[in-house]
């Protein structure tokens, strides 16, 4: 271990979606309401993303979520030529 | 992975390798593979600590959970790293929990073969203290940045070093983890990389965020 961040290993994928936690989704339908794309809709009285080719990764459903039971995991990366100090 | 991959892995750890060929081979003759799935749990804070634990596939977090149940992540760990390695030395119990992040194959090394092996020999215990004095650095940074700096500032010396960093493919971080990380509340992240972002040094491209301009991030970061 040296004295940098930790590598941010947190989530192996294999496609680049919102991540719902069933277990902290309360069924409140706040981000179904407030997604753009209409990607989400409630099925069994929990958010899951139902339309997957519609969600444009902007964030609105993380941010509305009450209970913080959607994440979003997100590649951080220099622009072209930015990478030197 | 082969028996072969394993122990090139097994060489890169910082003081396994400074075992003898016959200690490591006493060694994993005494260790047992284990196989947690993604958020089970697989050691608790103040449980005596009769193993390290060696990450061969997969990744962990290793934790705290305040009274109110909040988490706050102390530490990431992926493969050919081990944990818990603090209580295997000072003979205490686990200073904090540990969940599977992915599904993780993972290596239980007895402590008490481990601590026998430090009186025999003086280049893995040095290997040893040599590893300590590392996390004790990179613990001082962390209270540095947390008592010198702001959510701004340490958010921004955060995406400089992950973009810094080896890049692993498919690997992602959310805010949630960002948030732990750095002490503060997922919505001073969001807060934050939006003031990042109005300022011209990141941008959003989907899941990324990129550096856009390098050079104002670091001013921010005061580095």
């Amino acid at each position: 271990m040296n004295t940098a961040v930790p590598r941010y290993i947190t989530l192996m994928r294999t496609e680049w979606l919102p991540k719902i936690d069933s277990l902290h989704c309360t069924g409140c339908g706040s981000c179904v309401a407030a997604c753009p794309e209409k990607a989400l809709a409630l099925l069994g009285q929990k958010a899951s993303l139902v339309n997957v080719a519609a969600c444009t990764y902007c964030r609105t459903c993380e941010a509305i979520c009450p209970t913080a039971a959607i994440d979003l995991p997100f590649l951080i990366c220099f622009a072209p030529n930015q990478d030197l100090p | 992975m082969n028996s072969a991959a394993i122990q090139k892995l097994l060489q890169s750890h910082p003081y396994y390798s400074f075992l003898t060929a016959a200690e490591q081979k006493r060694l994993l003759q005494q260790s047992r593979t284990l196989i947690f799935q993604a958020e089970e749990t697989i050691l608790q804070e103040g449980e005596e600590a009769q193993f390290l634990w060696w990450i061969e596939s997969g990744s962990v977090k290793i934790f705290k959970l305040s009274a109110d149940g909040n988490e706050k992540i102390l530490h990431l760990a992926g493969a050919g790293e081990s944990f818990n390695d603090i209580a295997v030395f000072d003979g205490g119990p686990n200073p904090a929990n540990v969940a599977a992040l992915t599904t993780s194959q993972i290596w239980a090394l007895p402590a008490l073969l481990l601590r026998s092996f430090m009186l025999e020999n003086p280049r893995f215990s040095q290997a040893i203290i040599q590893a300590l004095a590392q996390r004790v650095r990179y613990f001082a940074t962390q209270i540095e940045n947390l008592t010198l700096y702001g959510v701004t500032a340490r958010l921004a010396r955060f995406l400089l070093q992950q973009a810094e960093g080896d890049s692993i493919l498919e690997a992602g971080v959310t805010r949630k983890a960002i948030a732990a990380y750095l002490a503060t509340t997922p919505e001073s992240v969001s807060r934050t990389l939006r003031t990042l972002q109005e300022t011209g040094a990141i941008q959003f491209d989907r899941h990324r965020i990129i550096i856009v301009n390098a050079a104002l991030l670091r001013s921010i970061a005061m580095i």
